[in-house]
């Protein structure tokens, strides 16, 4: 019997490509669309749009395959809108991406896909799965296209969640999949690539953030305690922000530290925004943790920027403590750090504290 | 791959018949009916045929009958017609929370403008208690607004029990029968309510018309203003060839009602019986007796309906999870909450609804698929080790 897939489509051209590569490679294709929209926005590049839904229901209608609409609204609500909020209110800055991605897509979307009794769950991420024969394990590896490596999303993921996982894009680069869209007129509305937070509308989170959250003043100093200003509440910042600060120094000066219960922003000059030393909790190994427990690797604190070289220490079961050897720009509290041993994922943790050691 | 449909309750196929009737209505005849020329006339004269057939067949005079776009535009003028007309006598409206949305969602807006609803309590049947509609009304109630039978699970309610205490108080009564014209015998007069709703494609008809029963004499402000079509109570180029449907689907509908409520009820206890026989822990939602024909409602402990939903789907079998119009959403169903089944089986409910192309074969095929379906989908339960989808998260 054939083994049955369950795509993850979100009405792009990555998803349909991969939907289409499966039934070409003879799977069973179901098209699984989450429908997570906690506001009726509807831009086009969100992935959560009512009209992104269409589109998905419009490639799975031409490629013949059955198609559902998975409401997540509420899980999705109770979960990432939470932490989203959260984050922001401790004076952090989440990454929904990354949450949703092991909790709802690779969570409750996969769920529904073992209940329909699919033997995998596919999505358009540009990421490897490999097997290690001696580990007995399967690893992500950065995809082929390194300009388009997600790999970074899927760092919570668990052993579990990759397994029964598939990524048809990841020995593709973007233009062949967009050849491979094009050939087969699978792209169904023109649009730009989804690089900003789905359910934030006009991407503008501080104005989402108003509907759950009360302005609350606080002032805004140096380093040594000077008072330069007064703001409406720290979750309208994130390190190394510039925008928003409403002084005048005669140079430039950028948040350096966020303290939510004194309600203070910390500002400073641009070169004392850069960090070496990272302290990481909540740390996740989606292939475990290795035997060593000091490793060279390469890491990111972001999405937007590529792998550096740094010393990780591990320090427990889940926190990591790593050294770049070259400082870094605005180490973010709340963002994720992810730890790469050659081209795999070895790790991801939640950044807690950086140290200004240079 | 076979294919059973078993949704009735959500929509129906047009029968052939209807179709036929229909087909000159979207050709050759296409005169607007408020035409005073023979295009005209021979327009008008269709809606008029129509309208007497829909009159007849649940026993109101021709002109107490209102054509409007569907089941949802009927609710929608009734509540809201009345609510206008009679504000200043009072702003009560009595209702029930198992109503479908075209209900409750327009009395949700009339709350906001400063109506009050008052929702009477059911039995875990669904049941409303004639004393508790006694005890609820008001000196300033304009409106009860009682459906004749549920859509998700099936129960009848005691209409006629309902109108005598509406009447002795001197107050409009409302029906939505969008689930029963053309499926059980439907008497405006017998039920003594002021106002029903019909849907056309409830009953293989076709989609996107309807009508409104109004009895004479009684006080509703349009929903559309406009044209003087229906008697200026419904403005709008008439939907010819949906009336002519209408009319059609109507009239066959009520002539073999009988026959067809016996043989859809034997299939009914069928199901429901070799359901309870076959699957353990299968709980039938409503009423055993005071129920529709066509409506089985089952909650299957340990699984969620949609998955069933999307596993008999893949299998060729259509049902559904609550009513259509919400599964979309795994909101819990609002009549199951209401009539207090627990959480758990809420979520694991499934509606099958019968109808015309419905054999026992159909079923028999659709419960071997079910019985194996819930026994697969039980394995690999969570909620079965006690756990939740939402603690996973």
């Amino acid at each position: 019997m054939k083994h049955r897939v369950a795509v993850g489509m979100s009405g792009g051209v990555d998803s349909s490509v991969s939907a289409l590569l499966l039934l070409k490679e003879g799977y069973e294709v179901i098209g699984l669309t989450m429908n997570i929209s906690p506001t009726p926005i509807d831009r086009d590049t969100a992935c959560c749009s009512w009209s992104s839904i269409n589109d998905a229901r419009k490639i799975a209608h031409m490629l013949n395959i059955p198609h559902y609409v998975i409401n997540l609204k509420k899980e999705f609500n109770e979960t990432i809108i939470k932490y989203f909020v959260e984050s922001y209110v401790r004076g952090y800055t989440p990454n929904p991406c990354m949450f949703c991605n092991s909790l709802i897509k690779f969570g409750l979307l996969m769920r529904k896909a073992e209940e329909i009794f699919a033997d995998f769950f596919a999505t358009g991420h540009y990421v490897r799965k490999v097997w290690d024969e001696n580990r007995k394990i399967f690893f992500l590896k950065r995809a082929k296209d390194l300009k388009k490596d997600q790999s970074y999303f899927l760092a919570y993921l668990t052993q579990e969640q990759i397994k029964k996982s598939l990524f048809p894009l990841g020995d593709l680069t973007k233009d062949e999949v967009r050849r491979i869209a094009e050939e087969n007129n699978l792209i169904v509305s023109k649009k730009d690539e989804s690089q900003e937070i789905c359910f934030l509308p006009d991407n503008d989170y501080r104005k989402f953030l108003m509907r759950y959250v009360k302005e609350k003043k606080g002032k805004i100093i140096t380093e040594d305690g000077k008072i330069l200003g007064e703001h409406n509440g720290v979750f309208n910042f994130t390190i190394g922000q510039r925008r928003g600060l409403k002084i005048s120094l005669g140079k430039p000066y950028y948040v350096k530290r966020i303290i939510p219960e004194d309600g203070l922003i910390i500002i400073a000059e641009k070169e004392k925004i850069y960090s070496r030393e990272v302290y990481a909790k909540n740390v996740n190994y989606p292939s475990g943790m290795p035997k060593e427990k000091e490793l060279e690797v390469q890491a990111m604190i972001r999405y937007n920027m590529s792998p550096q070289p740094a010393l990780l220490k591990i320090i427990s079961e889940d926190e990591v403590f790593l050294t770049f050897k070259e400082p870094q720009w605005a180490v973010t509290p709340g963002q994720i750090l992810v730890c790469y041993k050659d081209d795999f994922v070895l790790c991801g943790g939640v950044i807690e504290m950086m140290s200004d050691k240079l | 791959m076979r294919k059973i449909y078993l949704d009735y309750a959500a929509t129906t196929p047009i029968r052939p018949e209807v179709w036929s009737a229909m087909e000159p209505y979207l050709k050759e005849i296409y005169g607007n009916p408020s035409s005073l020329h023979s295009f005209g006339r021979e327009s008008r004269t269709a809606i008029e045929s129509a309208r007497e057939k829909v009159a007849k067949a649940i026993s109101a005079k021709p002109e107490e009958i209102i054509f409007t776009s569907g089941g949802t535009e009927s609710n929608n003028m009734v509540l809201k017609g009345v609510a206008f007309a009679l504000q200043d006598k009072g702003k009560h409206i009595i209702t029930t929370p198992i109503e479908h949305h075209a209900v409750l969602e327009p009395l949700h807006f009339l709350e906001k403008l400063g109506f009050e609803i008052t929702y009477l309590p059911v039995d875990k049947y669904g049941l409303v208690d004639p004393d508790d509609l006694k005890k609820a009304i008001r000196k300033d109630t304009i409106l009860i607004s009682i459906m004749h039978a549920n859509n998700e699970i099936g129960t009848i309610e005691p209409i006629k029990e309902l109108t005598q205490i509406a009447k002795e108080r001197d107050v409009y009564f409302h029906t939505d029968a969008v689930q029963t014209v053309g499926h059980i015998p439907v008497n405006v007069n017998d039920l003594g309510v002021d106002f029903l709703s019909i849907s056309a494609h409830k009953f293989y008809g076709p989609k996107g018309i309807g009508a409104l029963y109004i009895r004479k004499g009684t006080k509703v402000y349009p929903l559309l203003h406009g044209g003087e079509q229906e008697g200026r109570r419904r403005a709008g180029t008439e939907n010819l060839a949906g009336i002519v449907g209408m009319g059609k689907a109507i009239e066959l509908a009520v002539s073999e009602i009988d026959i067809e409520m016996n043989r859809l009820i034997e299939l009914r206890d069928f199901f429901i019986s070799e359901v309870e026989r076959r699957i353990p822990d299968a709980y039938l939602n409503g009423h055993r007796e005071k129920r529709l024909p066509n409506n089985i409602n089952f909650s299957f402990a340990y699984v969620e309906g949609e998955a069933l939903l999307l596993n008999l789907d893949m299998e060729g079998i259509g049902v559904s999870t609550g009513s259509a119009c919400s599964s979309s959403s795994l909101e819990p169903s609002h009549v199951l909450s209401a009539i207090g089944v627990p959480v758990e089986l809420v979520h694991g409910s499934l509606r099958f609804t019968l109808g015309l192309w419905t054999t026992k074969e159909d079923l028999e095929y659709t419960l071997d698929v079910l019985e194996k379906i819930v026994e697969k989908l039980r394995e690999v339960s969570p909620y079965k080790q006690g756990w939740k989808l939402k603690s996973e998260a």
